[in-house]
């Protein structure tokens, strides 16, 4: 009984339970879901930075909008107004210092339904657009207390936007010393036409209560840099201490210097003969063994260097060291190469600060050696390739050079084949160069020339001649498509950076396209003094260089025009019989000349690669070739 | 107005009349003169100790003011047994020299002649001045930088010798 009981009772549940559910389904309906969305999200702000975001709000019969919260809660920034209607804009002030993470996530929350909500992520980049971390910079140039080359690099540390301190090396034939740099008194920040700045305080050695005499204005330098990426980006020294172009790196914790390293330094040696400083560089490959405690050794067997030392009667080729050392890393990366040449006679000990920017790049400024020069450059590790290179038949590469010769300063670039086969052959090849006087108007082709490759990487060129000229250049290789180049020449000396040509297919105008980050440096046309600039270009890969818009080109004439922000620039470009196969453009550029403001000067520009791609970085080396004035200018393709 | 170097008729039109009148004030060294093709030597000017010659006379004109296709920074007009010859003593000298190089003043240079362009210049590598010799560049012929006084050590080379400088530096 009881049982036929409960099944009637669970049927008649079931059925109205089942009626129930009918009537509902077909005579009520369920308010749509309200859903929150934030269309086109800013991905990346600046420090303290402003931006418009928008909130869409659908099904929200009340048309309630949304409130705006962020987290991390104190560090986030805040909104104004904090509550919108859907498709209204708040302003959203980014915090004045970069958070934990980096990121701070925006949240828009529907008024009518709390729990109906839509996030988005922003990277904070520390003013400047800069991330936090250490940075390593270095720069070569003229002083203005010697009118003369000099050199700096150091390392400072960004934190939450602010510069926290650092450690620096300054060579200017008067000065050269190590000093600490002081987090107080030291900026990064964005310039009005939208340029990297950093203003650094330096200390005296470690004594960071007084005023620095020896280095910037009283101890005060500013750099302005075009960013490439927001860990990277081409300088130039902005204050009237100095004009000089550089590189800015963000620093890798890195193990010990290991392994071979193509190095090249160059400026000016003191002649105790003549009681003048005179033109120098050098360049070799430096191979050194990490020992257990950080330190390491020069082998003496594995490492060689050339120095074209014009205090010297002629070069010097296929130097030895008697010894060398690397000092263990401090607090900042930075090391110390003590390199004892074993010619005693004509080369005394060298003394190298170096910034270890990665396992790759050491920045080098000379110390206060008895080598007496005045130098700058750096080291650029070989890895795997150390002690292996068999054969460079087939390559190309291209250089930038500058440096000094009888009629004042010259600057070369080109691009430079290597035929033949094994570690042998002939050079051709395409080279500009200018110092004013003899000055390639259309880029000269290479006529003769020979190289010879040691297991090294270093690359000895003899005889290379475009008919007019005949120069001898040395060329250290890393085998990862970077290089470093000295002339060997006995009326000039020149430095400067290669790059191996790379990418399929061949070159048009097409691949001088997308946006860059450009550095140039050169003299006016009575050679008075320097001027270094940066700013950001864009290629359209047709025919024309512009400036994107709201920005500007900053420069630094010293002694002249001085530090002058917000120059607009532009240029042309067209192929020239050389393009397809060896990356060679022709055109002008208008803007740069300090001598002439409206002059549009003649440019060449030398391509790296084939395409421009932030997979298959860019690198266009351009050499003014008329005798408006001196320009050697590098662009670095956006990553 | 948008010009070139080499299509900016005002440029030119100085340009050559300035290279006429140092066409006309220069004086032929051509026993002296290297040339102008440089062989195996490089980018810049061959400079040869073996033809250097001592130029006596006087500063004529100091020029800071650039000619098309001539050594860039000062050059000095002397006068002298020579006639007229363009002196190049270049860019980087110290504010005391250019201050010490005064139209009128006696001066003695020694140097070799360049053949450039159609036209002379003696690349001067040792200018003497008011009783002080002053190094303009070394025997290689490469322009040399004032010394900043008081610095650390100095190197004693093992170089071809060269005469001991002092003066206005």
């Amino acid at each position: 009984m009881k049982i036929r009981q409960s099944i009637f009772l669970l049927t008649a549940l079931a059925m109205i339970a089942a009626l129930v559910g009918c009537s509902s389904s077909s005579n009520t309906k369920t308010p749509p879901v309200i859903s929150v969305a934030i269309p086109t999200p800013v991905t990346t702000l600046q420090t303290s930075a402003q931006a418009a975001i928008t909130a869409n709000v659908t099904n929200d019969s009340a048309n309630a909008g949304v409130t705006w919260s962020c987290a991390p809660s104190g560090a986030c920034g805040s909104f104004s107004p904090t509550s919108t209607a859907s498709g209204a804009q708040t302003t959203y002030t980014a915090p004045s210092a970069v958070p934990t993470g980096n990121t701070v996530t925006v949240t828009a929350t529907s008024v009518t339904d709390p729990t109906k909500s839509a996030s988005a992520n922003i990277t904070i980049t520390a003013a400047g657009g800069i991330a936090d971390g250490s940075y390593v910079f270095s720069l070569t140039g003229e002083s203005a207390a010697t009118a003369a080359p000099f050199s700096v690099a150091g390392v400072f540390t960004v934190n939450g936007g602010l510069i926290t301190g650092g450690e620096q090396d300054i060579n200017n034939a008067a000065t050269i010393e190590t000093d600490l740099i002081n987090g107080t008194g030291s900026t990064v920040s964005t310039t009005a036409d939208g340029n990297l700045q950093i203003v650094l305080t330096t200390c005296n050695g470690t004594d960071c209560t007084g005023v620095d005499t020896g280095a910037g204005l009283n101890g005060v330098e500013t750099f302005n840099g075009s960013l490439f990426c927001t860990c990277k980006a081409l300088l130039t020294e902005f204050d009237g201490s100095a004009t000089a172009s550089g590189t800015l790196d963000l620093q890798t914790p890195s193990t010990a210097p290991s392994g071979g390293y193509a190095f090249a330094i160059a400026g000016s040696v003191f002649d105790a003969a003549i009681s003048a400083n005179v033109p120098l560089a050098v360049g070799g490959i430096l191979d050194v063994t990490a020992n257990p405690d950080g330190t390491g050794t020069v082998s003496v067997a594995n490492s060689i260097f050339d120095a074209n030392d014009t205090a010297l009667p002629a070069p010097s080729f296929a130097q030895t060291f008697a010894s060398g050392t690397v000092s263990a890393q401090d607090s900042f990366g930075r090391v110390t190469f003590t390199l004892n040449p074993t010619d005693t006679v004509d080369f005394s000990q060298i003394l190298l600060g170096g910034y270890i920017v990665d396992n790759t790049r050491i920045r080098l400024v000379e110390g206060n050696d008895s080598f007496a020069g005045t130098t700058g450059g750096t080291a650029l590790a070989q890895g795997a390739n150390t002690g292996t290179f068999t054969t460079i038949a087939g390559n190309s590469y291209v250089a930038g050079l500058t440096g000094f010769d009888g009629n004042g300063v010259l600057q070369a670039a080109g691009v430079l084949a290597a035929g033949g086969s094994g570690t042998s052959g002939g050079v051709t090849g395409t080279i500009s160069y200018n110092d004013l006087t003899a000055v390639t108007l259309t880029p000269a082709n290479i006529t003769g020339g020979t190289y010879t490759l040691d297991a090294t990487g270093r690359v000895t060129m003899t005889g290379v001649t475009d008919g007019t000229n005949t120069f001898n250049l040395q060329i250290y290789l890393t085998g990862d498509g970077h290089a470093l180049a000295i002339t060997m020449d006995a009326s000039d000396a020149l430095a400067g950076l290669g790059f191996a040509q790379n990418g399929s297919g061949s070159y048009s105008a097409a691949s001088f396209s997308s946006s860059y980050a450009m550095n140039a440096g050169g003299t006016d046309i009575n050679e008075t003094d320097e001027f270094d600039a940066v700013g950001p270009i864009t290629a359209d890969g047709i025919s024309a260089l512009t400036l994107p818009s709201g920005t500007g080109v900053d420069l630094n004439w010293l002694f002249n025009s001085g530090a002058v922000a917000g120059l607009t620039v532009s240029g042309s470009f067209a192929t020239t019989a050389n393009t397809g196969t060896s990356g060679v453009l022709t055109g002008t550029m208008t803007g740069l000349d300090v001598t002439t403001t409206a002059n549009t000067d003649a440019f060449t520009y030398y391509l790296v690669t084939t395409t421009a791609s932030t997979s298959n970085p860019q690198v266009v080396v351009a050499i003014e070739t008329d005798t408006n004035q001196l320009t050697l200018a590098y662009f670095q393709l956006l990553e | 107005m948008r010009c070139t170097g080499f299509t900016n008729p005002n440029r030119i039109f100085a340009g050559l009349l300035t290279g006429l009148l140092f066409a006309i004030l220069t004086i032929p060294l051509s026993a002296q003169t290297a040339p102008e093709s440089r062989p195996g030597r490089g980018f810049g000017p061959v400079y040869d100790v073996a033809h250097e010659t001592t130029l006596t006379g006087t500063i004529q004109e100091v020029v800071t003011k650039h000619t098309a296709g001539s050594p860039a920074g000062m050059h000095l007009l002397v006068a002298g047994a020579h006639g007229v010859v363009d002196a190049h003593v270049g860019p980087f000298l110290s504010k005391e020299t250019k201050e010490a190089l005064q139209t009128g003043m006696p001066v003695q240079i020694v140097g070799a002649t360049l053949s450039l362009h159609g036209n002379e210049y003696f690349l001067a590598r040792l200018v003497t001045v008011g009783g002080h010799t002053i190094t303009i560049r070394n025997t290689r012929g490469l322009l040399v930088f004032p010394h900043p006084q008081g610095r650390r050590v100095a190197k004693v080379r093992n170089a071809a010798a060269v005469e001991t400088t002092g003066g206005a530096r």
